[in-house]
């Protein structure tokens, strides 16, 4: 049964634990989003694939890819070594730079542009409606993971800027190949609890309260 | 919250809807809980939803002739498009619009005609607390977020929804300009709301969804 709690309550989750959830379950999670999310004359312009937790060391150096707004910190970060980067990334206080950490969720699934398509009509499509329909599996996917009563965090970040100090890994090697990432595993409610002194599942969607949801009127106009 | 909906497994794509006009008070919740509850990329929005009531009728039904279904095998009829529209309308009344539609006539989406239209258009910065800048494919994905979020809601509240991401310039197509969309550059999608007709709703013969493996991959 699916409810509106999955709705109200998914929220974005970067730390999980090392629980690792059945196999059976992610599968469920998958097989129920293809089958509900709405696809334009379901095409398919891209394909998950799933990393599960024997990929845990590829995620690590993966992490490191996904650091967060380091343009504007790049004239320190350039001179970083790898050794650094993996200080900052350990930080829980993130003093230094943030990364998106549930890359490295006990299941990551990569929603990867790809040339072998589910295009019954064979008509193709444009580059903005493939990237649409990748956005309409990603919200789902959040939905019905929580729906799981599992938790899941969406992540877009990615950079090769800093490759000659970053490893690369098996995972992504290049920011145009994907439309998103998403992590699922359990929620680290004590890190949550410990590190950003918040009640976990918080009432707030978003706990970077820097950066409030807009209002309705914010973003939409009711046209008269 | 705690009721069982469903909404997410009962969420169809619908067409055709009935002249009967949603509460607005219920199309107000739908977008407070959507702009709420979707996820969306740091909150950055770069894009906005234009909501039109049943008072724009007549914009709508000059929008349509935006929305003509060409294929690269099917591609723009010598015809004017009015008068493919006209020859659409008329094999509807006369056969159906669903399986029995004869498939050598350019099809329309007639959801944009619904009581309640949301246009979601590119608008750079509409809500951008952080200035952070943002690829436009990224925000094609955070509008299709937010488009799916707003399909599930409208069936948490037994309404019907239609997409449509079929859309042609005016000045492309020769024809008339509407006050809704006229231009393709900034135009991502639109989310129709109302009540679905079930007297007019044949299911299109549209391909079926795929299965896991098609689009699967776990990775050994």
């Amino acid at each position: 049964m699916i409810d509106k709690k999955s709705l109200t309550t998914r929220r974005q989750v970067k730390y999980f634990t090392d629980k690792v959830p059945a196999e059976q379950i992610i599968k469920d999670i998958i097989a129920d989003t293809i089958a509900y999310a709405p696809m334009k004359n379901n095409k398919w312009d891209f394909i998950l694939e799933v990393y599960d937790n024997h990929w845990a060391e590829q995620k690590q150096l993966l992490l490191y890819k996904t650091v967060t707004k380091w343009e504007q910190n790049y004239d320190t970060i350039k001179h970083w070594t790898f050794s650094d980067h993996k200080t900052a990334a350990a930080d829980p206080d993130c003093k230094s730079q943030q990364y998106n950490n549930q890359v490295t969720a006990p299941y990551l699934i990569v929603a990867r542009k790809s040339e072998i398509k589910y295009d019954y009509e064979g008509t193709g499509s444009s580059e903005t409606k493939k990237a649409i329909n990748a956005g309409s599996i990603a919200a789902t996917l959040g939905f019905v993971t929580r729906q799981h009563g599992l938790y899941g965090g969406l992540c877009s970040c990615y950079t090769d800027s800093f490759n000659e100090t970053i490893p690369p890994n098996m995972i992504i090697d290049n920011k145009e190949d994907f439309y998103f990432m998403f992590g699922i595993g359990y929620v680290n409610a004590e890190y949550y609890k410990k590190y950003y002194d918040a009640y976990f599942p918080s009432e707030i969607q978003n706990m970077d309260l820097n950066i409030p949801r807009p209002t309705p009127n914010q973003v939409s106009e009711w046209m008269t | 919250m705690t009721t069982n909906i469903d909404a997410i497994k009962n969420r169809r794509q619908i067409k055709y809807f009935t002249d009967k006009i949603p509460d607005k008070v219920i199309i107000k919740e739908i977008l407070s809980d959507t702009v709420k509850y979707a996820p969306v990329k740091n909150n950055m929005w770069n894009f906005k939803l234009e909501v039109y009531g049943p008072e724009w009728a007549e914009e709508k039904q000059k929008m349509v002739l935006n929305t003509i279904c060409t294929t690269p095998l099917f591609p723009l009829p010598e015809d004017s498009v009015s008068t493919v529209y006209k020859a659409y309308k008329e094999q509807g009344i006369k056969n159906g619009y669903g399986l029995k539609y004869d498939k050598n006539i350019h099809r329309f989406n007639d959801q944009v005609t619904a009581p309640y239209l949301i246009a979601i258009k590119l608008s750079k910065n509409t809500y951008n607390l952080q200035n952070e800048s943002q690829d436009v494919l990224d925000v094609a994905v955070m509008a299709g977020c937010i488009g799916a979020t707003l399909s599930y809601l409208t069936q948490e509240k037994n309404l019907g929804g239609g997409f449509c991401q079929c859309f042609m310039g005016s000045d492309k197509l020769g024809i008339e300009k509407n006050f809704i969309a006229n231009d393709k550059s900034d135009f991502l999608f639109t989310y129709s709301i109302g009540y679905p007709d079930k007297n007019l709703y044949v299911r299109d013969p549209w391909p079926s969804k795929p299965n896991v493996n098609d689009v699967v991959e776990w990775m050994t």
